[in-house]
C-alpha cells in the first residue's frame, strides 16, 4: 500500500512550512508546493496523496481552480481549503464542488490536524474499498463463460436442476462448476457468494452478463 | 471765416454782426434769407457739411437737394412758419451731399422781419448735421428689431419691462411657466424680486444690477422663480436694456425667459451621482484596504499559530523537563488566534456596506460611466467604442459598485494608452456568457501588462503607477466576486490588454 501522503499547497512560505511541520507531527509524510500548477503536473504525488491542504487564493491557478481541474481528471482525494480571505461566495463554491472542509486562517492547529487525519482515513478507506472491489472483480473475471453462467443461476436462487435444464447440461456438470465458482471466488457459502456479487452491482457484475 | 460771398450776398445785412459770429462758432451752418430780393446768405459751414465750398454752396437750390421722402414735410413746415402758422421752423431732413450721399440735417429758423401786411421779409436760421446721431438711432432700432426677431424666433417666453413706470409685459408662455392665469397686468416687482427664490435673490439681482448700470452688455442668469402653486422652477433669464435716458439711466429692458427646470434637475442628479460614486469608491477603498490588510496579517498569524503548535507537540518527546515552556508557548498560540479574531472583526465592520443588488441594464451603466468619464477620456484623446449584444438580459447588481468596477477598468485603460501615438480606441463590449452570465470586456490598445504585475495583476498593493496604491484591481475583483461573478485578464499582449468580468444574469 502507498504511503498516505499529505500535500500542502500555499504560496506563503511561512504558512506552507508551518503547516508541513505540523502535519508531520502526525507521523504522516508531507509534500509541499507553492503553486497549484506544480501539483497538477506531478502525477506520482497525485497518485499517492491522501489529502490536499489547499490555499484558496494563489497567483496563477487558484485553489478552487485546481479543485475543478482535479475533478475533471477523475481524482477524488479529499481537499481541505484554508484561506486568509473571508470570501463567502468562494467558500460556498468550494464546498459545493465537494471540499472536505474549509478553514479560515488563522485556525486552531488541532482542528486542522483532526481534519487532516479524518481526510487521510477517509481516503484510505476509499482506496481500500476500491482495491477490494478491484480484487473481487479480478476473481469474477477469472471464471470461464460456463462457470459465470452457473454463478448467475446460483445468485438468482435457482436449484442445480433448474440451472442444468436452463443451460442444457447435466446436474453433475453443474455441481462441478459450482465448486469451481466457490473456489475461485474464495467463498464458503452461497450466502457469502450472493453478498459478494450483489456488493459488486448484482448480476451485471458477472463476467459476460446473462 | 464769415467773409460774405459777393455773388449770392452782395450786401451783408447791417445787423449781421455779433449774433451771426456766435451762431457760426457753435458749429451750425447759418442761412439768412431776404425773401423779397431772393438773396440768401449761407455761412461756409452751411456748405461744408454737405461737402461744398462756399462758392459752390452759394449757387445751390437747396430744395433740389432734399431727399424725396423728406421733401414734402420739410417744405410744409417751412411754409407754416413763413405764414405765421407756427412761430418757429423746425425740421429734420436729408440733404444730398456733393459725394452723392445724404446727410441728416436738423433745421431751425424763424421769421425775424415782417412788413406792415405781415408778410415775411427776412427769414434766418441754422442747419446742424445730425447724421451721426441718426445713424445711432437707426442702429438702435436695427438692434432692437434683431433682438426681437431672435427672441421670437427662439420660442422663448418674453418680457418687456418699463423700469420707470414699473409695468412689465410678460408673454403668455412666460405666464404659463409660473402658472399665472389670465391677462392681469403685472408689475416688474411682482416677478423680480418678489418671486425669486431667497437663495438665488442676491446673485440674480447682482447680475441685473451690473447690466442696468451698464457694466455688462447683457443680463444672463439662471434662478428659481416661485410659481402660483408655491413650487419653485429653474428658469434662465436673458435681458437687455433697450432705452436709456440722457443720464444713462435704464428706462426699458426686454428679454427672454426659458424653463430650464428639468435640465437643472438632471445636472443636479448627475452631480449627485458623481459624488455618490466617489463616496462609494472611498468606502470600497477602505473595505478593500481592510481586506488586503487582513490577508497580509492572517498569513503570519497562521504561521505563528502553526509553529507554536509544532513546538508544543515536539515538546511531548522531551518529557517533564519541557513543562515550564509549555504554558508560555500555549499563550503565544492563543494570542495568534486572538489577533486573527480582531482582524476578522475589523473587516466585518468595514464590510457592513453590503452591495444593494437590483436588476440593472448593463447598457445604461456602461453609458453613464462613459459619460461621467468623458472629461478624462477627452483629455486623453481616447475614443470609446461601445459594443453591446442585442437583447442582453439584465443583471443583478449594486449599480454604484458596478460603475466603480467599470470606471476603474476604463481608468486603467486610459493610463495604459497614455504613451500611444495617434488614435486611441477603448472598446467596451457586453455579450451573453456561459452559465447564464453576462460577460463584459474592456479592451485597450496599450502595450500590455507590465512585467511587475503580469503574474498576478490582482495582488493588493502591487502597482506600476507612480501615484497608485495598487488596490484598483483587487477592489474590482472583490466587487465582482461579491456579486457572484469573475474578473480576469482575457488577453494581454503588446497590442493591448482585455479585462473581462461576468455578472449573473437575471433569469427571464
Amino acid at each position: 500500500m502507498d504511503d498516505p501522503l499529505v500535500c500542502v499547497v500555499d504560496d506563503d512560505d511561512a504558512v506552507r512550512l508551518s503547516m508541513s511541520l505540523l502535519i508531520e507531527t502526525l507521523g504522516l509524510p508531507v509534500q509541499s508546493f507553492s503553486s497549484a500548477l506544480e501539483v497538477l503536473s506531478d502525477e506520482e504525488v497525485l497518485r499517492q496523496a491522501h489529502c490536499l491542504v489547499l490555499d484558496v487564493r494563489m497567483p496563477g491557478l487558484s485553489g478552487v481552480g485546481l479543485q475543478e481541474r482535479l475533478g475533471r481528471l477523475g481524482h477524488t482525494l479529499p481537499i481541505i481549503f484554508v484561506s486568509a480571505h473571508g470570501d463567502v461566495p468562494m467558500v460556498a463554491r468550494a464546498m459545493r464542488e465537494g471540499a472536505f472542509d474549509f478553514l479560515q486562517k488563522p485556525f486552531n492547529e488541532q482542528t486542522l490536524l483532526d481534519r487532516v487525519q479524518e481526510a487521510v482515513q477517509f481516503a484510505a478507506a476509499q482506496r481500500a474499498a476500491r482495491a477490494r472491489l478491484a480484487e473481487i472483480q479480478a476473481r469474477i473475471d477469472s471464471l470461464t463463460a460456463r462457470e459465470s453462467d452457473v454463478m448467475a443461476g446460483m445468485v438468482a436462487g435457482r436449484l442445480n436442476k433448474q440451472i442444468a435444464e436452463g443451460l442444457g447440461i447435466s446436474i453433475k456438470t453443474v455441481e462441478q462448476h459450482r465448486a469451481r465458482v466457490m473456489e475461485k471466488l474464495q467463498v464458503d457459502s452461497l450466502a457469502e457468494l450472493v453478498r459478494l456479487v450483489v456488493g459488486m452491482g448484482g448480476a451485471e457484475a458477472s463476467k459476460n452478463g446473462q | 471765416m464769415a467773409a460774405p460771398q459777393p455773388q449770392a450776398t452782395p450786401a451783408p445785412p447791417p445787423d449781421a454782426g455779433l449774433w451771426r459770429l456766435a451762431l457760426e462758432a457753435s458749429g451750425d451752418g447759418v442761412w439768412d434769407w431776404h425773401i423779397a430780393s431772393g438773396h440768401e446768405y449761407r455761412s461756409p459751414l452751411w456748405g461744408a457739411m454737405l461737402g461744398y465750398s462756399p462758392d459752390e454752396a452759394a449757387g445751390l437750390e437747396w430744395r433740389h437737394l432734399l431727399h424725396p421722402e423728406d421733401r414734402d414735410e420739410a417744405l410744409r413746415r417751412l411754409e407754416a412758419c413763413l405764414h405765421g402758422a407756427t412761430p418757429a421752423y423746425e425740421a429734420e431732413f436729408r440733404l444730398l451731399g456733393k459725394d452723392g450721399r445724404y446727410r441728416w440735417i436738423q433745421a431751425r429758423g424763424t421769421v425775424c422781419e415782417r412788413d406792415a401786411a405781415g408778410d415775411p421779409v427776412r427769414f434766418v436760421g441754422t442747419h446742424r448735421d445730425v447724421s451721426v446721431a441718426h445713424a445711432e438711432i437707426e442702429n438702435l432700432r436695427k438692434s432692437e428689431r434683431l433682438w426681437r426677431f431672435a427672441l421670437e424666433g427662439h420660442g422663448d417666453a418674453r418680457w418687456d419691462w418699463s423700469i420707470d413706470g414699473g409695468e412689465i409685459y410678460i408673454s403668455p408662455s412666460f405666464r404659463s411657466i409660473i402658472g399665472l392665469c389670465g391677462n392681469r397686468p403685472v408689475r416688474g416687482n411682482d416677478i423680480w424680486p418678489e418671486r425669486l427664490h431667497p437663495a438665488d435673490l442676491r446673485r440674480a439681482m447682482a447680475v441685473f444690477d451690473a447690466h442696468l448700470r451698464g457694466r455688462e452688455p447683457i443680463a444672463d442668469v439662471e434662478f428659481r422663480l416661485r410659481c402660483e402653486d408655491g413650487a419653485y422652477r429653474w428658469v434662465a433669464v436673458r435681458g437687455k436694456v433697450m432705452e436709456r435716458n440722457a443720464a444713462g439711466k435704464a428706462l426699458r429692458m426686454t428679454g427672454t425667459v426659458r424653463d430650464v427646470h428639468d435640465r437643472h434637475l438632471a445636472v443636479e442628479r448627475e452631480k449627485r451621482q458623481a459624488q455618490e460614486l466617489a463616496r462609494a469608491g472611498r468606502l470600497i477603498h477602505m473595505g478593500e484596504m481592510a481586506t488586503a490588510l487582513a490577508h497580509e496579517l492572517n498569513q503570519p498569524l497562521t504561521a505563528i499559530r502553526n509553529f507554536s503548535g509544532v513546538v508544543l507537540r515536539r515538546l511531548d518527546a522531551v518529557g517533564p523537563l519541557a513543562d515550564p515552556l509549555r504554558e508560555p508557548l500555549e499563550m503565544i498560540a492563543q494570542q495568534a488566534l486572538r489577533a486573527g479574531e480582531i482582524v476578522h472583526r475589523v473587516r466585518g465592520f468595514v464590510r457592513k456596506g453590503r452591495p444593494v443588488t437590483v436588476p440593472v441594464a448593463i447598457g445604461s451603466v456602461v453609458r453613464s460611466v462613459v459619460r461621467f468619464m468623458q472629461p478624462d477620456l477627452g483629455a486623453s484623446n481616447v475614443r470609446v467604442v461601445v459594443d453591446l449584444a442585442e437583447g442582453l438580459p439584465r443583471v443583478l447588481a449594486d449599480r454604484v459598485q458596478l460603475e466603480q468596477v467599470l470606471a476603474n477598468l476604463i481608468r486603467n485603460a486610459i493610463d495604459a494608452m497614455a504613451a500611444l501615438a495617434g488614435e486611441r480606441v477603448l472598446r467596451i463590449s457586453a455579450r451573453p456568457g456561459a452559465d447564464g452570465c453576462v460577460e463584459l470586456a474592456v479592451a485597450d490598445q496599450g502595450p500590455g501588462l507590465a512585467e511587475a504585475i503580469r503574474a498576478d495583476p490582482f495582488l493588493p498593493f502591487a502597482t506600476t503607477k507612480p501615484d497608485g496604491v495598487g488596490l484598483g484591481l483587487p477592489i474590482c475583483r472583490t466587487i465582482v466576486e461579491n456579486h457572484g461573478g469573475r474578473l480576469w485578464v482575457e488577453h494581454s499582449s503588446p497590442a493591448g490588454t482585455t479585462f473581462c468580468f461576468t455578472l449573473p444574469a437575471l433569469a427571464g
